[in-house]
């Protein structure tokens, strides 16, 4: 990743260094954020996206962040250059904080561009959705331990037509949220022979209605790449982090599929998604034998209002800033989500043994409701109350009990 | 409480009659069992490569024709460890919550790497029961894992809560193993010496096995009180200063009892105590010793009966009170005449060592992977049997 951040930095100071400050052309711009600009050939933004929370629970999770917690700190660079190329470059701001974002796009004709680096692979919509934009504290269940998100890759995507948008591509692994845990084992005469390789198509069409992003969308998505042999599966975790579905062993295809809705009239915003990944386990039973799939499921549908009336789609923008004749835009949310894993197979008795062809399942499911408040058009303030339920009392932030509560303070800006 | 209820409660607690005699037969000492394990090829080589961790991994266990599946194996010992014919702690309940198997929670196959004979640890037991003292059962069993030889193992009972309730049993209605037991871990040469008034200092010495997540406090508390006890107490006041911690006459038996043995790696150990349990009895600050891992008794048939009693606190400061040095002759005594009592035309000592070794000889042949010969197993199995016939009369000799 170093690397790539490097070769990446060193062209951008290099065509940087074509154009001297002192010409003309440039200028630095302070709205909406600082801006360099060199006519229409060069544009570079910076960004700064700050979110400290504060939390609480009942009951009393054993967790660290309780009270505050500073939960983004992140800085980058974004830009465009000949009007054909675009990038972006983001680091969390903490010691060995991890790259974000660092790729191109350059964009041939509007039905083909080519996106290369790290970023997020097409798959979910919430996902693919920045943190700064959600209408909640946080993404679903679903959408953190299901869904992909950033890796190395290269990917084709582009709009056909008016009501067609595409995204393929083939990356380097299945993403940061199925990072493998164990490496592979092997004997000492067996050489590794699975890549995890994965490629991964997402396919958007807005059929109905004329205009921009007010109308709804509906989409499909999928993903395959094969995990080596190891305790490598997805697993499932709380909203704060307690793993109520522990990894498996898996070898073979990992295959996610996922169907996606979003539709924002007026100052009202509608979303849904259902996501499921089968997992093969070839080989990992006892005596080597062949497994059930094992299966992740999740799903939720939300409901946004901004009752002050501003627009939804593309982000709620306040009409009048606190301190300039208003008081902000103020939208309430409310959402319900669930996330679970099984096995294929039901036969017998379920166990919690990671090589069980019958794995005992758990299931959490949850209800957000909150408010944001936006006092203008950098600043946010969210609050979040979470209801948790698990499926299995023992597998849960505190065995024994199976309902949780939990309230979110949040405070963001963004520039 | 009435006798219906109490009936009751001891019918809930017990064993259930088919699992009592499931377990009577897996212990049963005049048999060699068969143990068979089905894992994934892959854990079986893993465990093996990472055989000092502790990580679990399933398996299935069948024995007599019954089958226990989805129970957790592990790597387990400490000088004992090995990667090639690994000692394994078998968890019924690690993966199916309240899983047991002939009303046993876990048990432990002993690898025997530290005994060429195969014999010390089966028949050490054998003898601290007969003198009544708490000791795990155990019998022979040769292992297949995925249907391949893997050696010859002790299968030996946990020492866990079923433990405490098979050798406490009940008290006025209550099953006695709801105390606090803990296992000696053995970190660094230590003699019972006072540890201070940190209670963390304890931690690292005294495992808990039940109530782990107990205060600190009300683990260890209790153990500070004790060491204390025994290495502050003036000698005018040892005896009732430490009295309302440890059974003093009985840990004088237990003593002779293992002396007996010339067991030289346990409480009077060479390196520090060690190889032990000990169990802290219901609402109460007073503890017992169990025995533990007997594979380095039979030293020597000349093993001096007061070899390291000097270096360990709590035993030197008895030996000072004649009552216990008493005790402890006495037991040595008794240990002596139960070894040589008469069966059959020889010792009892002599007569399970035969016993068990006409068990264990062609398993034992055929045992690739233990870590000495076949010549040295049948050298160091015939000085067991001239142990048995001459340790009596040295013992006693050796008494003043």
């Amino acid at each position: 990743m170093h690397q790539l951040f490097r070769l990446f930095a060193i062209t951008l100071l290099f065509v940087i260094g074509m154009y001297s400050p002192l010409s003309a052309q440039a200028r630095v711009d302070w709205d909406p954020r600082p801006s360099f600009r060199v006519g229409d050939e060069l544009r570079l933004d910076l960004r700064l996206k700050i979110q400290g929370d504060i939390r609480g629970f009942s009951p009393h999770q054993p967790i660290d962040d309780e009270g505050f917690h500073l939960h983004r700190r992140r800085a980058g660079i974004e830009g465009t250059l000949f009007e054909r190329v675009t990038f972006q470059i983001e680091r969390e701001l903490r010691k060995r904080g991890p790259w974000r974002d660092v790729y191109a796009n350059v964009e041939v004709v509007e039905a083909f561009e080519v996106r290369a680096g790290k970023f997020k692979m097409p798959f979910g919509l919430e996902q693919t959705t920045s943190t700064t934009d959600l209408d909640f504290v946080s993404r679903t269940n679903g959408s953190d331990a299901l869904t992909p998100a950033r890796e190395v890759g290269v990917m084709a995507h582009g709009r056909l037509g008016s009501r067609l948008e595409y995204e393929t591509g083939l990356f380097r692994n299945d993403g940061e949220n199925a990072r493998l845990t164990e490496p592979a084992f092997l004997l000492p005469d067996e050489e590794l022979t699975e890549r995890s390789r994965s490629v991964a198509a997402r396919l958007v069409a807005t059929p109905w209605g004329r205009g921009g992003g007010s109308r709804p969308r509906i989409g499909v998505a999928l993903t395959s790449s094969t995990s080596p042999d190891g305790l490598n599966s997805l697993r499932g975790r709380s909203t704060y982090d307690t793993v109520f579905a522990p990894r498996v062993y898996v070898r073979g295809t990992r295959l996610r599929t996922g169907l996606e809705g979003e539709w924002n009239p007026g100052a009202l915003g509608f979303r849904g998604e259902f996501i499921r990944v089968t997992q093969e386990r070839l080989g990992q039973g006892l005596g080597d034998v062949d497994l059930s799939d094992y299966i992740g499921r999740a799903w939720y549908v939300s409901a946004a209002w901004v009752i002050t009336g501003e627009e939804k789609a593309g982000g709620v923008r306040p009409q009048r800033s606190l301190f300039q004749n208003g008081f902000g835009a103020i939208e309430v949310a409310s959402r319900f989500e669930a996330m679970g894993f099984r096995s294929g197979s039901t036969d017998g008795p379920a166990f919690t043994n990671p090589r069980a062809d019958h794995v005992a399942p758990n299931e959490v499911r949850v209800w957000t409701a909150g408010v944001n408040w936006y006092p203008n058009r950098w600043v946010r303030l969210q609050g979040n109350a979470v209801r948790e339920t698990f499926e299995d009392p023992n597998r849960t932030p505190v065995p024994g009990d199976s309902t949780f509560w939990s309230g979110v303070l949040r405070m963001q800006v963004v520039i | 409480m009435s006798i219906r209820w109490c009936l009751l409660l001891a019918l809930l607690a017990a064993p259930s009659l088919a699992d009592a005699q499931g377990f009577e037969d897996l212990f049963n000492t005049a048999a060699l069992q068969r143990l068979d394990l089905l894992v994934n090829s892959r854990d079986w080589e893993k465990l093996k490569a990472n055989f000092q961790e502790n990580d679990y991994y399933p398996a299935d266990l069948r024995w007599n024709g019954q089958t226990v599946r989805n129970v957790g194996i592990r790597s387990r010992g400490l000088g004992s460890r090995s990667g090639t014919k690994p000692g394994l702690k078998v968890d019924f309940n690690r993966y199916a919550t309240g899983q047991t198997f002939l009303g046993l929670a876990s048990i432990v196959l002993d690898n025997l790497t530290q005994d060429p004979s195969g014999l010390r640890e089966r028949v050490a037991m054998r003898l601290y029961e007969r003198m009544g003292l708490p000791a795990p059962r155990e019998a022979h069993t040769a292992l297949y894992v995925n249907n391949e030889y893997a050696g010859l193992y002790a299968v030996v009972e946990s020492i866990n809560k079923d433990f405490l309730r098979r050798v406490f049993g009940g008290v006025a209605g209550n099953i006695e193993n709801d105390g606090h037991l803990f296992e000696y871990k053995w970190t660094t040469e230590w003699f019972f010496t006072y540890p201070g008034t940190n209670l963390d200092a304890y931690k690292p010495l005294f495992d808990p096995v039940t109530h782990e997540n107990a205060s600190t406090a009300a683990l260890y508390a209790p153990f500070e009180a004790m060491f204390r006890a025994i290495n502050e107490s003036s000698d005018a006041s040892f005896v009732e200063a430490v009295s309302p911690y440890l059974d003093l006459p009985l840990f004088m038996k237990h003593l002779a009892v293992q002396s007996f043995l010339a067991q030289w790696d346990g409480i009077l150990g060479y390196a520090g105590v060690n190889n032990f349990y000990l169990y802290r009895f219901e609402n109460s600050s007073r503890v017992q010793f169990i025995a533990w891992d007997e594979d380095n008794a039979f030293r020597a048939a000349d093993y001096p009966i007061l070899e390291g009693y000097e270096r360990n606190a709590l035993m030197r400061r008895a030996m000072n009170v004649p009552e216990l040095r008493a005790a402890y002759f006495a037991g040595l005594r008794s240990a002596a005449a139960s070894a040589a009592e008469p069966v059959g035309g020889v010792s009892w000592l002599e007569q399970e060592i035969q016993l068990q070794r006409s068990i264990v000889d062609a398993p034992m042949q055929a045992d690739a992977l233990k870590p000495y010969t076949n010549e040295q197993y049948a050298a160091v199995a015939d000085a067991l049997v001239e142990f048995a016939r001459v340790r009596p009369g040295i013992v006693l000799s050796q008494i003043p």
